[in-house]
């Protein structure tokens, strides 16, 4: 029985706290899937590619040894790195009327490395026939059947006087994975086609392509990997007598080298800012929950004199938190995911992404809402308990009321002087309370930073004309933190307006009008907004820097001077739109219900 | 034509199990300067009465007239209005604003009255002329009391209406209040009606209501009302 008047307690407790467990529900939804979303980014590019490498066995290396491979050299390479990993063959760039091709001579019908994936058509069946790669806005492309004359002194030599050749099949090879123009060997041009001939001639085998064993080194471009690469190309320059220039690595791809690059500024910007979205939102989880619990404390009092446990007392405000955190989690989930696949896609306009696969890693996830439940139920318990280990007696008398106080301000009278009576209570008020006003204002200030940065961020991007899938990250960043900080802000108001039901009513019964009484309440939340906004302008000047340092890309001094003043206001706008929804709670208050209560 | 009249007022509330009657049909009638008492046990509409005569709430039936003008039908801005300009109201708790001193506290009231009264000349008039400055945590319960008395009298309204004024007092400040209030009424002509449940107080008044089970059960008027120092409980 006990058991079930307890439960119906806590039930309404949900269902009196419902706006502020939706509101807490709503941040840790938002919170958590950006965290989550972008945190995942880096790790899926770099999955997701390195699957593709695997599949497609691609080349670390490539000798281009400018001569015929002699047959101990072949059979060394064989050996050293198997069978399976190493491709015989010639490429070189040529520069025919105003065109480059990159002409490929291999034995196409044994592609054990850089295995390409054939897009239309066929592989060639006789001489005549060759394939192509296929088009973007970077490179050039040939249709299906389509004559392609090559005319160059060299390669007439090479393929024995054949200059004009037909199109079997388009294909995709993953040595060209930029959209964009990939550099040739011709300094200063890029590849503009990409030709595949197809030749067994073992006097056409002056290039060696490698994939090494170990494909885990990769580990897009890793550390161990860069030292493994130098170290090959010193041997093996040695023991084949070439050039180490002659020796070409994935470093030397571009499409490669910048997707991964890419991939990692991505990374970083996600470190930093799910750093900061956390702190936030550990902030405003922990105001909550505190003001929550002090807002209950009459009943509170009331279980602990019938000789309730303090942890059963408490136990109601975890599952209120716990709650909140599960609910929140679970839809932040998917969201978290499809804004990992939205940038992951956005890539797509630059590189040739392999499918996404939709495995889901959920690292950031557990990692970010773990924090976020446990640094709540430690703050909820410890809230709590330090509350409930006062005698039921001292808790039953109601909260000495904070005494007023004179503020800096009223030592200026010739500013409080020519303040209306309104003004003044507002600034003692944001004065009196001061960790309600530093919680408050430091949310705002989190929040105004965030979605700053989010601005500057895409400022840098346009102006540097970055990739999208930067451009898709400052968007989300600035939508996010825009949500994050209207739902903040909307909390905080609303808290307030919870715990001051009392002043709101005594102000009705005194014949204050509606707008009168919003006024007296949503002045002081303007000021801490206003407070908040102001104050963010400097330190997201000092984050962003820090940020752009960070990541090594863009600077302060590019952010646009109308940032500085978006920014702000966006935050001050928030909290209009969020007064306007929460003017109707101050205008229903119970005039009656409020007056009779000793809180 | 008398000050106050109350015709046939029911309040009704909705409730789970149907409607529930606050008040009956109540009628009566209350002169201006008067210090009425109205008594009752708890649940027997007292608050309610209090409720509908401050424009806090509306009744269901019933016609309410307070010096010449109806207020039973008055909308939610006209009773806003109503409670701005008629209503002086004393509350159990005080409900004094915590960030305010005692002055302002009384100029938060007066500030959006036409006809108010001096903040300074009413607060000095209660006996806190020392503590213009002081703010409520710094008032003892009685102190506290006649900021909220001087509050309401400052805005000169045309009734006062005090709920359980004394609930949350000890007996002799509760009594200095008590005293304050029926000045208030005789010195400054005021209509003063005051809840309680302490029968008492019967003795101190021009007239009492007796309240039960949502209706008037009595009203009875004192030819020589007792100063509430002689009286004891």
């Amino acid at each position: 029985m006990v058991r079930g008047v307890y439960f119906l307690s806590t039930l309404r407790m949900f269902k009196k706290q419902l706006t502020r467990f939706l509101t807490l529900v709503a941040i840790i939804i938002v919170s958590v899937g950006f965290m989550s979303g972008l945190g995942e980014v880096e790790e899926k590019i770099n999955n997701n590619f390195h699957k593709y490498y695997v599949s497609q066995n691609i080349s670390d290396l490539t000798i281009k040894s400018g001569g015929i491979l002699s047959a101990s050299n072949k059979q060394y390479l064989l050996d050293t790195f198997g069978e399976e990993n190493v491709m015989f063959g010639f490429y070189n760039d040529y520069q025919i009327d105003d065109s480059v091709f990159r002409v490929y001579i291999l034995n196409l019908d044994v592609m054990k490395v850089n295995k390409f994936k054939l897009v239309r058509g066929i592989l060639p069946t006789v001489d005549q026939e060759i394939l192509v790669e296929e088009g973007s806005k970077g490179m050039k492309s040939f249709d299906l059947r389509q004559e392609v004359e090559l005319n160059d002194p060299q390669l007439q030599a090479i393929l024995g006087g054949n200059t004009k050749f037909y199109v079997s099949g388009i294909v995709k090879s993953p040595m060209f994975l930029i959209k964009d123009k990939e550099p040739s060997i011709i300094s200063g041009k890029d590849v503009d086609y990409c030709i595949y001939i197809n030749r067994t001639n073992s006097l056409l085998t002056t290039d060696a392509y490698i994939a090494l064993e170990n494909r885990d080194l990769f580990n897009s471009f890793s550390k161990d990997y860069e030292k493994k690469i130098e170290e090959l190309k010193t041997s093996l320059s040695e023991k084949l007598g070439v050039s180490k220039e002659a020796i070409l690595s994935l470093y030397e791809n571009y499409g490669i080298f910048s997707l991964h690059a890419y991939a990692e500024k991505v990374g970083d910007i996600a470190i930093i800012f799910v750093i900061f979205f956390l702190l936030v939102t550990s902030l405003v989880v922990f105001s909550t929950m505190t003001r929550l619990i002090d807002e209950e404390r009459g009943q509170i009092a009331c279980l602990k004199t019938l000789g309730y446990t303090n942890t059963k007392i408490l136990g109601k405000y975890l599952l209120f938190m716990l709650l909140s955190c599960v609910i929140g989690g679970a839809i932040g989930l998917p969201v978290g995911i499809a804004l990992t696949y939205l940038i992951y896609a956005s890539f797509d306009t630059q590189y040739f992404m392999p499918q996404f696969v939709s495995g889901i890693s959920i690292t950031y996830f557990v990692l970010t809402l773990g924090i976020i439940i446990l640094a709540s139920l430690l703050v909820t318990y410890f809230t709590g308990l330090k509350l409930v280990r006062n005698k039921p007696a001292t808790l039953l008398t109601p909260k000495a009321p904070k005494s007023g106080k004179k503020v800096f301000l009223e030592h200026i009278p010739f500013v409080w002087n020519r303040l209306s009576f309104k003004y003044k209570s507002s600034f003692r008020n944001v004065l009196l309370f001061k960790s309600r006003f530093f919680m408050t204002v430091i949310s705002i200030i989190g929040s105004t930073v965030l979605v700053l940065s989010g601005l500057g961020l895409l400022d840098n991007t346009i102006k540097l004309s970055a990739g999208s899938a930067l451009i898709m990250l400052a968007v989300a960043l600035i939508i996010f933190a825009g949500i994050l900080s209207a739902l903040v802000i909307y909390n905080l108001a609303n808290i307030n307006i919870s715990e001051r039901s009392r002043e709101i009513s005594t102000l009705m019964v005194l014949g204050y009008n509606n707008s009168e009484v919003t006024g007296y309440i949503f002045r002081e939340i303007y000021i801490m907004s206003i407070i908040g906004a102001l104050l963010g302008i400097p330190l997201a000047f000092w984050f962003m820097s820090f940020v752009f340092g960070f990541i090594d890309f863009g600077t302060v001094g590019d952010v646009n001077w109308f940032t500085w003043i978006v920014g702000p206001i966006a935050t001050i706008f928030f909290t209009f739109i969020s007064t306007l929804l929460l003017r109707k709670k101050i205008t229903k208050t119970d005039m009656n219900a409020s007056l009779k209560i000793v809180d | 034509m008398a000050f106050l009249k109350l015709e046939n007022v029911t309040k009704e509330y909705k409730t789970d199990a149907g409607g529930f009657k606050a008040l009956s049909e109540v009628s009566f009638e209350l002169e201006n300067g008067e210090f009425v008492v109205v008594l009752g046990p708890s649940g027997a509409g007292k608050t309610t009465l209090l409720n509908l005569l401050g424009g806090m709430d509306t009744a269901t039936s019933g016609r309410i007239e307070l010096d010449g003008k109806v207020i039973s039908d008055l909308g939610s801005k006209e009773l806003t209005y109503y409670r701005r300009t008629d209503i002086g109201f004393v509350f159990q708790f005080y409900n004094l604003m915590p960030n305010l001193t005692a002055l302002e506290n009384v100029e938060l009231a007066t500030e959006i009255c036409k006809n108010a009264l001096s903040p300074e000349e009413t607060l000095t008039s209660v006996g806190l002329a020392s503590k213009f400055k002081n703010f409520p945590a710094q008032l003892s319960g009685g102190e506290q009391q006649r900021v909220s008395i001087a509050r309401a009298v400052a805005k000169n309204p045309k009734i006062l209406l005090c709920d359980e004024p004394t609930g949350a007092l000890d007996y002799a400040t509760g009594k200095n209040v008590l005293k304050l209030l029926y000045d208030v009424s005789k010195q400054h002509n005021k209509l003063v009606i005051v809840v309680t449940h302490n029968q008492a107080l019967k003795s101190m008044a021009d007239k009492v209501l007796y309240i039960k089970n949502g209706k008037i059960e009595k009203i009875v008027k004192n030819k020589k009302p007792k100063s509430i120092m002689e009286i004891e409980w």
